[in-house]
């Protein structure tokens, strides 16, 4: 697993880390210069950053990709190798974050966000990147040849439901960061990160499903 | 059997559609001394609740005529249902809504006048005293001006100082140590600032009010007030002529009281918070710009040689952070946390109070986050959230008991005041003998002399000097106003950040603050005398 995990960092190094750190740090830098480092306004951008680096890391097998060709034939199980992707994209968030990080700093200390509500912010992050490259990973598994659309529709559908649906609000990665800066009662909103991570995981688990199937389908040929 | 089934379902159902819920919340509010409120001044608001949830919590919004917010405070629901909250009664002020509130929304509102019930003159609290004796009262000023005596019950005297700030003398009976903490300490700041406490029926021991309060049996004065005890009942006593001494009130606006609102508007004295809030704003977007373009000539020179890209981000990236993180306190001063703060104090040493005035400049755009916290060091700690609800800023009180009050909260100004007791300064070392010593930039306002200003000199020297110190430049409006109502009252002034008291803002840095202890004429003599 450790070279999967290996050869999907060198192939992120490679192809798409200048794209995703100089993407990231350019919206961050925009909405510090115009909120000036308004940590409410830096954190929002920072989760749309994560959703949309998320969804990049996971929907890369479609089957115009030799991503996914290399992906199928790795000699692994198709546990390994989704465990193996979830780590490997962890590590990814780890880079931008860290590249992101003087800045998102600097606004907590500006501003006095408690460390607490700081922490809480990287878990909610963590935790809708996760979800929507695990919805990513397993899109572009299942429907090779859409563009991830249907992936993509559910993702938004998930988030638009949480945005206006009260019930669902925990779950919504906006209002987590909107909830912790604003000091609100946060019980529910770690329980819906809790929520999103158990749905992101089992999303994960389907796809490693899926790989063991597309394999059989394979050498069934 | 079915049919009793469905009996058994419809029969609740139908009785709760018809029975109404279960005990509405009550709310009860009163505003100033007997529904009396004295303009310019801070007056007490009382507000009772009963069966709210404890979730809930009680929303104050002081209104203009056009029902224009100028305040919001809220406060959790206390165990006893009971509130006071001191409010200021300023020139636009028409009334205060009192609102009961809960996720589910407004379960109850009070709306009252606060123009309705005005009384700008001395007030007088008559504590177990007959109406005969009030109406007395209530006369010995006459026919210059009248006077408002007011029945308060002891329960009711209140505990936070402010509160005290229209009262200008008080009548009790004294039926032993029944005032609370909290109530004692009011009570004491108040006479300290120059408040007239006359106690009738006066019991002898420690048991009797003036020993609960720490004041011996034959004192008479107390900081710059005065204490008269009386052994005789005065409950009933009818005549003008027996309270006129007792009371020994000046005409109103000539009385040299030291009260909250002596020090409430000294904050706002001077400095240019916009400036000093967009000299913040530019440093940080300075720090943003070098960290962009040191990222992304990392970017730019690792390109093409394997590997060396993300070493070079990453390296910059904890380079940056490291400076950011070891750069924290030098950060913490320029910015200030991005707020801007101007703090005054009176220091009433006998009493161990302090009355206290901040003005707090928000960075800009402060709406929608719950940004500041005051933390007044004095040692005590109380920390508050004011977040915004409908483009007004609503200071949240982290306890039941109001600490600090503001006197505003329009747009991102804050202004708060607060009358700090000998407990919150426990420990303090601010009364007098250090303070000659202190390392602190210290002056002395000299009682009715021409040319007031004496400033400390190395070795502990005072030297007359011609004009206002350059570093009090900002608030000698404040200081010489604060002498010119008080002839007989010299001032010694200092300013920095001392040690026991400061005023720091979201958890930053402890921040300058200008405090000044008043002396009477015959303390002040000899501290002058001794430094020329």
């Amino acid at each position: 697993m450790l070279a999967f995990v290996m050869e999907e960092l060198r192939e992120w190094r490679e192809r798409r880390m200048r794209k995703s750190v100089v993407a990231t740090v350019l919206l961050l830098a925009a909405v510090s210069a115009v909120s000036v480092l308004q940590p409410l306004a830096l954190a929002l951008a920072a989760t749309g950053a994560f959703i949309v680096l998320g969804w990049t890391e996971g929907n890369r097998y479609q089957s115009s990709l030799s991503s996914r060709r290399i992906l199928l034939s790795f000699p692994l199980s198709s546990r390994a190798i989704a465990a193996g992707k979830a780590i490997s994209a962890l590590a990814v968030l780890a880079f931008v974050a860290l590249a992101a990080a003087p800045l998102l700093a600097l606004s907590a200390i500006a501003w006095g966000v408690r460390p607490s509500a700081a922490a809480a912010c990287v878990l909610s992050w963590i935790a809708c990147y996760y979800a929507t490259l695990c919805a990513g990973f397993a899109s572009s598994l299942v429907f090779p040849g859409s563009d991830g659309l249907p992936g993509a529709f559910i993702a938004a559908l998930w988030l638009a439901s949480s945005a206006f649906l009260k019930q669902l609000a925990p779950s919504n990665p906006f209002a987590q960061v909107l909830a912790i800066l604003k000091d609100e009662s946060g019980r529910g909103y770690f329980l819906g990160m809790g929520a999103t991570v158990l749905v992101a995981t089992a999303v994960l688990a389907a796809a490693s499903i899926a790989i063991s199937a597309i394999r059989r389908r394979q050498h069934g040929r | 059997m079915r049919e009793r089934t469905l009996l058994s379902i419809a029969l609740p159902l139908l009785l709760a559609l018809l029975c109404p819920p279960a005990s509405a919340a009550r709310l009860e509010a009163t505003l100033g001394f007997g529904g009396y409120a004295v303009p310019g001044r801070w007056n007490p608001l009382w507000i009772r609740c009963d069966g709210a949830a404890a979730s809930a919590k009680l929303l104050v919004v002081r209104e203009t005529a056009g029902g224009r917010a100028i305040g919001r405070e809220s406060f959790g629901l206390p165990a006893g249902g009971r509130v006071e909250c001191p409010v200021w009664a300023a020139d636009g002020l028409e009334s205060v809504s009192v609102r009961l509130a809960s996720a589910d929304g407004i379960l109850a509102e009070l709306r009252l006048s606060a123009t309705s019930r005005i009384f700008p003159g001395h007030l007088v609290l008559a504590c177990g005293l007959s109406a005969r004796a009030r109406l007395a009262i209530a006369s010995v000023l006459l026919p210059s001006e009248p006077l408002q005596a007011v029945a308060v019950a002891e329960g009711d005297l209140p505990s936070n100082g402010l509160d005290y700030d229209g009262v200008s003398a008080a009548a009790i009976g004294d039926s032993g140590a029944g005032l609370s903490p909290a109530q004692r300490e009011a009570l004491l700041a108040w006479i300290a600032g120059g408040g007239r406490l006359v106690v009738f029926s006066a019991r002898p021991g420690k048991d009797s009010l003036l020993g609960s309060l720490s004041l011996g049996e034959s004192a008479s004065s107390y900081g710059l007030g005065s204490i008269v005890r009386i052994t005789r009942d005065l409950a009933a006593e009818g005549g003008v002529a027996a309270w006129r001494p007792l009371l020994a009130l000046e005409p109103y606006g000539r009385a040299p009281r030291i009260s909250a609102s002596s020090v409430a508007t000294g904050s706002r004295a001077g400095g240019n918070p916009d400036e000093a809030a967009r000299k913040a704003r530019l440093a940080l977007l300075v720090a943003v710009a070098a960290w962009l373009a040191a990222t992304a000539g990392a970017a730019v020179l690792g390109r093409g040689r394997r590997g060396s890209g993300a070493l070079a981000i990453a390296t910059v990236a904890a380079i940056s952070l490291a400076l950011v993180l070891a750069g924290r306190p030098a950060l913490d001063r320029a910015l200030m946390r991005g707020a801007t703060a101007r703090a005054v104090a009176i220091v009433l040493p006998e009493s161990g109070s302090v009355l206290v005035s901040a003005s707090v400049k928000g960075p800009v755009p402060s709406e929608a986050f719950a940004w500041t916290a005051i933390r007044a060091r004095l040692p005590l700690a109380v920390a508050y959230a004011a977040g915004s609800e409908g483009g007004s800023a609503e200071w949240a009180h982290g306890l039941p008991r109001a600490a600090f009050s503001p006197l505003s909260t329009g747009g991102d100004d804050l202004a708060l005041s607060a009358v700090l007791g000998r407990r919150a300064m426990a420990g303090s070392t601010m009364p007098a003998p250090p303070l000659i010593d202190s390392p602190y930039a210290m002056a002395f306002i000299e009682a009715g002399a021409a040319n007031p200003w004496w400033i400390k000199m190395p070795g502990a020297r005072w030297e007359k000097i011609a004009e206002t110190p350059s570093w009090l430049q900002e608030e000698a409006r404040w200081l010489l106003g604060l002498r010119e109502g008080r002839p007989g009252l010299s001032f010694v002034v200092g300013k920095g950040d001392a040690p026991s008291l400061g005023l720091s803002v979201a958890g930053g840095p402890l921040q300058e603050l200008c405090w000044t202890v008043p002396l009477a004429g015959a303390l002040a003599g000899p501290l002058a005398e001794g430094g020329r």
